[in-house]
């Protein structure tokens, strides 16, 4: 026994859990500084310009500065204004950070998000800053700062009025979600406010296969003002740049825009705002809130736009640049280097400044940066994981779990560095902890008196089972007994005990094990829980069907024991064959002795067929004793023919004694199949008895027929009968358990047939045959083909052959 | 006990579809000095050499194909039929059933002592050549 505790053992505990009112602060180590997590909601999806580059906008300067937090971008709202779509999606985000702790939100744009505070439970007073189209119009709630993108289209129009002297028309072209109609409405009543209510074209309200004609129809005279578009008329989700590729085919007329992320799309341009500067504002905005000022204290930002003109967009038009008003950026002008590309050549120059000067900066800040960055690559590594762990576990059968959850484990310390990683019960029938799987695998080692034993038993236990992870320190080495467990003694250590839930009870814990204490990032507790739970279920998945798998096979040996019991008389013929020949054998033998120089050649070729004959008894007799016997399920790759040979065997001249036959055709190259042979002797056992008891009652007997063929990368079985058939409404319950046609049948044959088979990754079908009688179709997957791919596409053309 | 007849060896076919059986059955009965021919199936002995007659018929019961009793059936049809021995490796009713549609004849359950088929072979020849079709059933396995 370990001695736990005693002089030389020191344990040095502190838990985390979200609410910061229960952290603990260590004792003597320097706290590692935590981070909580800026969320960044975007209402595109991620891969659209304006998700990728407000992202860019806000990460660069995140990074730049080195704000003490982790930020996670979430796409919420905005796709749809289905209120199911919406819910599902607040659900998955409310989930997803249901037990981290949130220490900004950065919100672009949609105007839902004001409340999005509320509706995924986060406290209101996480700060909030919301960037958007005249902002400062909107209530602004408590604990919110805002950036006001002042500058509209309208004014984008009026900025490029020289640009059109001789138009007399504006369209606003827009979508119909709500959003969509909020600034559209806002666009078109100061358009009209401006020119006149007979010179502005609405063009929302739309379908988007609606939009090209329209556009078509437009006067030449036109400006258009492509707006706001997350859903169309129909509701369907559409962007500004969906709906620009939509048009373009009879796009005539100058576009404008209100930012940057569909310049050179096609579009004129207009007074834009460069989506990424508007990330970067709002990032600079949350550090001086993460920094301590309050967000209501700050005055709302306003955010000017930059005059952009796609170049080739005015000659195609056929506007002077001459018209052009001073201060615009014209991009993409086919003249010399300088002219075209000044604006980038001097941006390159100061981009060039920046970063000498960031460089410095980095320089100063590079052991603090070099922590982020490894916070980030930890992130992605788990984040990776919890993708390649959830796919594995997905579709997986029950027999590959146990390798699988000890690999996952494995794979989840590599990608951590841990030297341990491990999955314990806290409870499961029995009051012990019980670490049932891990990496490394410490199998036939005692867990009992380990520190993590001890903390599961003890102190540690009720902070899990509330869900909370624990972090233990072992600071100073225990004094334990090396030629005890030599390998196993452990330097200074720091734990990580992390809660896992199956089905919204805490069952089991993860552990990992670190030589040196580390810091854990919220969101990656989040992700660790998220493994841990997906291993968890597994682990619970495996017990339970074992448990159904005991059951099964009690019923299977009932029903081997039944279908055995049928065969009794041919069996005893098949046993007293041999007997029959040993005996003739040995009496000639006998008497061969008697007589004066015995033949020893004949007596030798005697003794050999006796020997034949009692190994045949013998085989009969094991085979017999297999079905007999319960066993363990041992899946081999088999011989499909083998086995169909020794049920031929076992049944032939039992059909012949009840006046039927059974015809055999063996396919040839057929692959191997992985399953176990008792259970599929069983499996052919009761279709060929049940085939051969069709017969029973017809006058005139035809052969019942077993045959094997290759098929789809797996073997096919066919046995046929030419019976009565299956009654139509037996078929839907064919494979049901306890359900039979038969006066005195069990009804589990079938049944345990169907569970046999699927278990192996196979078929079996049932049909009646036009010309009589019924067929039953057994396909088993190949070897060969364990891909799980193969396996799930196969099946269903398999027995249909 | 085996021992060579002293007369003219008696000519006897034996059908089983069990090679093991044809081996040591038909070994025993040589060393009795009985002269045997062994066949697979009752059409291969049906089909045999017209040429060929037997003393005695020692026939499976269940064989693939035609049955011994079908078999044997259908030589008396024929006025063809030797005296029978019957042997099976069954023990059903259905057996006993098959058999008496054939007439009286002896019927041994294998596996059975050399003895018995012996006497069983003696009594048959010995039944016909007193009375004609009077050879009485007897119990399978006895």
């Amino acid at each position: 026994m370990r001695r736990l505790s005693g002089p030389l053992a020191a344990l040095w505990v502190l838990s985390w859990a979200s609410a910061p009112s229960v952290r603990a602060q260590p004792l003597a180590t320097p706290p590692a500084q935590e981070r909580g997590t800026v969320l960044v909601l975007i209402p595109v999806q991620p891969g659209r310009p304006l998700f990728d580059l407000f992202a860019r906008g806000v990460a660069n300067e995140f990074i730049r500065t080195n704000a003490p937090a982790v930020l996670s971008f979430e796409h919420l709202y905005g796709v749809s204004d289905s209120r199911t779509v919406a819910d599902r999606q607040i659900d998955f985000v409310r989930a997803k950070y249901r037990d981290v702790r949130i220490d900004a939100i950065i919100a672009l744009a949609h105007p839902q998000y004001l409340q999005v505070r509320e509706r995924l439970d986060l406290p209101r007073t996480a700060p909030l800053i919301f960037i958007g189209e005249q902002a400062s119009r909107r209530a602004r709630p408590p604990h919110a700062a805002f950036i006001d993108v002042t500058d509209t289209l309208v004014d984008s129009w009026a900025f490029m009025r020289p640009l059109f002297p001789r138009h007399h028309h504006v369209a606003v072209l827009g979508g119909s979600a709500p959003a969509d109609r909020m600034t559209s409405r806002a666009t078109l009543a100061a358009m009209r406010e401006r020119v006149g209510e007979a010179r502005v074209i609405d063009l929302t309200n739309l379908a988007l296969s609606e939009m090209p004609a329209r556009v078509g129809r437009l006067p030449a005279d036109t400006v258009l003002l492509l707006d706001s578009a997350v859903a169309d008329r129909t509701g369907r989700p559409i962007t500004a740049r969906s709906v620009l590729a939509t048009i373009k085919p009879t796009l005539r007329v100058a576009t404008l825009v209100s930012n940057d992320a569909m310049l050179g799309e096609g579009v004129l341009g207009g007074t834009l705002y460069r989506v990424e500067d508007l990330g970067t504002q709002a990032a600079r905005l949350a550090a001086r809130i993460l920094e301590g000022t309050p967000p209501d204290t700050v005055p709302v930002q306003r955010l000017a736009a930059t005059p952009i003109i796609d170049a080739r967009e005015l000659e195609r038009l056929g506007i002077s640049e001459s018209r052009v008003p001073p201060g615009t950026t014209l991009l993409w002008r086919h003249k010399g280097l300088w002219e075209a590309y000044r604006a980038w050549i001097l941006g390159g120059i100061s981009v060039f400044m920046l970063q000498t000067a960031l460089i410095a900066g980095l320089l100063a800040e590079r052991r603090r940066r070099r922590a982020t960055q490894g916070a980030l690559a930890e992130r992605l590594r788990v984040q990776a994981l919890v993708a390649e762990i959830s796919t594995d576990f997905a579709n997986l059968r029950s027999d590959g779990l146990d390798t699988r959850i000890a690999d996952s484990l494995e794979r989840l310390a590599a990608a951590l560095e841990a030297e341990d990683c491990a999955l314990w019960t806290l409870r499961w029938g029995q009051d012990r902890p019980q670490r049932v799987s891990g990496w490394p695998d410490t199998l036939g080692v005692p867990e009992a008196g380990s520190l993590v034993e001890d903390a599961l038993l003890t102190w540690a236990r009720p902070r899990l089972e509330r869900g909370e992870e624990v972090q233990i320190q072992d600071l100073v080495e225990f004094a334990r007994d090396t030629a005890d467990a030599p390998s196993r003694r452990p330097g200074p250590a720091t734990w990580l005990l992390l809660p896992v839930r199956v089905e919204a009870e805490v069952i089991g814990v993860l552990t990992l094990r670190h030589a040196r204490a580390q810091e854990w990032s919220a969101p990656t507790l989040v992700d660790l829980r998220t493994i841990g739970e997906i291993i968890a279920t597994a682990f619970v998945r495996k017990r339970t069907d074992a448990a159904m798998r005991r059951q099964l096979e009690t019923l299977a040996h009932v029903n081997r024991v039944a279908s055995l019991g049928e065969l009794a008389a041919s069996l005893a013929h098949e046993l007293n064959q041999p007997l029959a020949a040993i005996l003739s054998n040995a009496e000639v033998a006998q008497h061969l002795l008697e007589g004066h120089d015995p033949p020893v050649e004949e007596l030798r070729a005697i003794i050999a067929d006796v020997i034949a004959d009692d190994e045949r008894a013998g085989g009969i007799i094991r085979n017999m004793r297999s079905m007999l016997r319960r066993h363990d399920i041992d899946a081999t790759p088999i011989d499909v023919n083998a086995v169909a040979t020794e049920i031929t065997r076992l049944v032939a001249h039992d059909a012949q004694l009840r006046g039927g036959s059974l015809d055999v055709e063996l396919g040839a190259a057929l692959p191997p199949v992985t399953i176990d042979a008792i259970q599929l002797k069983q499996v052919l056992l009761n279709l060929v008895v049940n085939a051969v008891d069709a017969m029973a009652a017809i006058r005139v007997r035809r052969a019942v027929s077993l045959s094997t063929r290759a098929s789809d990368g797996g073997v096919l079985i066919q046995v046929r009968d030419h019976g009565p058939g299956i009654p139509a409404h037996a078929l839907p319950r064919l494979f049901d358990a306890f359900f039979t046609t038969k006066p005195d049948g069990l009804g589990v044959g079938l049944a345990i047939s169907r569970s046999i088979l699927e278990a192996a990754g196979g078929r079996i079908r049932a049909e009646n045959m036009p010309d009589g009688g019924a067929r039953f179709l057994v396909w088993l997957p190949g070897s060969t083909a364990t891909s799980r791919a193969e396996r799930a596409a196969a099946p269903a053309t398999g027995v249909t052959a | 006990m085996l021992s060579p007849a002293a007369t003219d060896p008696t000519r006897i076919a034996l059908v089983d579809d069990d090679p093991s059986i044809r081996r040591g059955v038909g070994r025993m009965l040589e060393l009795s000095g009985h002269r045997v021919t062994t066949f697979g199936s009752a059409e291969a002995l049906m089909a045999g050499d017209p040429g060929l007659s037997f003393d005695c018929l020692v026939l499976d019961i269940h064989l693939p194909g035609l049955s011994g009793p079908e078999c044997y059936g259908g030589l008396q049809a024929r006025g063809d039929a030797p005296p029978a021995v019957f042997i099976t490796a069954h023990d059903a009713t259905e057996t006993q059933d098959k058999l008496q549609r054939v007439g009286p004849a002896t019927c041994l359950r294998k596996p059975f002592r050399s003895q018995q088929l012996l006497e069983a072979i003696r009594d048959a020849i010995a039944l016909a050549g007193s009375a004609p079709g009077g050879a009485t059933l007897r119990q399978c396995g006895g």
